[in-house]
């Protein structure tokens, strides 16, 4: 028999500091409502200037391996799927590998498809073991990002930061995906953008919504003309979650496609989505990994009770990419969620003051020019304690050191 | 097919979808962003029941550059002449 592959552990790292929306909305005089219900989202991670996509993925990568008792030097493949790189060439998976210990023998790469990247990483993931190439190897692949609107503009609300560690493997403990049944969709469309020159992203909301849709209906299409007739049904569904909002309108859409009328469509929420969307909503956009945040958020509600059990998976990238695949979550899956203490990060944020929150976001202008205290040197090698991004030294390297205490 | 017709079941999905909308006169100079408060997944959820109805379609990426509903119901207008 052919031996199962998917997702062994999983853990989230998130900013130190997050944003409760009911602030956001009372200095922008909206309705709270707006943010909450509207939107769906009830807090949002904001990375601060020593917080990156690097720290961000060496501190859920951490968490992972500690908490699952994996041993970094099993791993032979390391993706980092982002679209807030810290460098126009020097993937993360580089600082990654020298912050965690990976062994040298290593295949390393970030990969880019807005927030596609981190289900790119995963499914060649996937193939890479399928295939042999891993040799009883284990790939880490991480999904991280810092999602930023400009302060006022229609995206602000939408914004989040963190990132999600997946080890990949044979005999997974968590969560075992379908190999070579997935549905792909693609377009080229400009509904999401960032210019090179801009640390703030651009939206076309209206025209994303409809591609997301549009992609959803091709993805999905696709993955279910495989499904034999009598395939056991999807228990739950997670979606790329730029907001809850959208995950609920994506969901209705999916079960139209399946033949439900609206009001039938809409009944299936609470039960085949809803536990998905609890961490989004506490963390925000994550760009890549917020299809990853839904999966961990369903796994912490509810793992024990969906052992053995069906989940779809769906994720979307805007310009734009999209894939539907499917996995069953192990046998024994709920004992080891509990251990791995999937929203501890999130337990711990704090929350910012709009103040913090404003004195941060105008000091990201020139966090990637700010200059190392000459003192730092680049830190190798594993260790416990959280990882800061300190600047940049007079050769614009990224310096990354202990985070000192304040 | 008439400015007039395109215009009431527009503004009959407007009142069904955005929460903002209802009980409220709507005006083709009026924003669906602006004045209902509706966000981006209920203009296109407006729009494409819309469609829907009407049985036509307007181009994805003609919708973000309509800044009022009489420039949106001018969308369906030139659709429908299409058609």
């Amino acid at each position: 028999m052919r031996s199962t592959i998917g997702i062994d552990s999983l853990a989230l790292g998130v900013p130190r500091g997050h944003l409760d929306l009911r602030d956001l909305a009372a200095a922008r005089g909206v309705p709270a409502s707006k943010y909450l219900d509207g939107i769906g989202t009830h807090r949002m991670a904001i990375a601060a200037a020593d917080e990156d996509p690097v720290t961000l993925a060496a501190s859920a990568a951490r968490r992972a391996f500690a908490l699952s008792g994996l041993d970094p030097k099993e791993i032979g493949l390391c993706v980092v799927g982002t679209e807030t790189a810290v460098d126009h060439s020097k993937p993360i998976a580089a600082f990654l590998h020298g912050l965690l210990g990976l062994p040298s023998a290593c295949r390393i790469f970030e990969t880019k498809h807005a927030c596609f990247g981190g289900t790119a990483g995963l499914l060649n993931a996937l193939d890479w073991i399928a295939s042999g190439s891993a040799r009883g190897r284990s790939a880490l692949v991480v999904c991280a990002d810092v999602a930023r609107y400009a302060p006022g503009s229609p995206g602000e609300p939408t914004q989040g930061a963190g990132a999600v560690a997946m080890i990949v493997s044979e005999r997974p403990r968590l969560i075992e995906l379908d190999v070579g049944r997935s549905g792909a969709y693609a377009r080229d469309v400009h509904d999401f953008w960032r210019p090179l020159h801009s640390k703030d992203a651009a939206v076309d909301g209206q025209l994303s919504v409809q591609c997301y849709l549009d992609a959803l209906a091709g993805a999905y299409g696709e993955w279910r003309r495989d499904e034999p007739a009598d395939a056991e049904p999807l228990a739950r569904t997670c979606y790329h979650v730029p907001y809850g909002k959208m995950a609920r309108k994506a969901h209705r859409r999916r079960r139209m496609i399946d033949g439900l009328d609206e009001a039938s469509a809409d009944a299936t929420f609470a039960a085949e989505v809803a536990s998905s969307l609890l961490l989004p909503a506490q963390i925000g956009n994550v760009y890549t990994g917020s299809l990853y945040v839904a999966l961990a958020s369903l796994l912490h509600a509810e793992a024990r009770a969906i052992e053995g059990q069906r989940v779809g998976l769906f994720s979307y990238g805007s310009g734009c990419v999209a894939e539907f695949f499917a996995g069953r979550v192990a046998a024994g899956a709920g004992e080891l969620v509990a251990r791995l203490d999937l929203d501890a990060p999130v337990r711990a944020s704090t929350r910012l003051t709009m103040a913090e929150y404003e004195a941060i976001r105008s000091a990201d202008a020139g966090a990637d020019r700010r200059a190392a205290p000459p003192s730092a040197a680049l830190h190798l090698g594993a260790s416990e304690q959280p990882v800061a991004f300190l600047g940049v030294d007079t050769a614009d390297r990224r310096i990354y050191g202990l985070a000192t205490p304040s | 097919m008439t400015r007039d017709h395109i215009f009431t079941v527009l503004k009959s999905n407007l009142e069904k979808v955005v929460d903002g909308a209802r009980g409220k006169e709507v005006s083709e100079a009026q924003s669906l962003l602006k004045d209902f408060g509706a966000d981006s997944l209920e203009v296109v959820e407006v729009v494409s029941r819309t469609m829907k109805e009407l049985k036509l379609k307007i181009p994805r990426t003609a919708l973000s550059e309509a800044n009022d509903i009489g420039q949106l119901v001018d969308l369906f207008v030139r659709a429908a002449e299409a058609a």
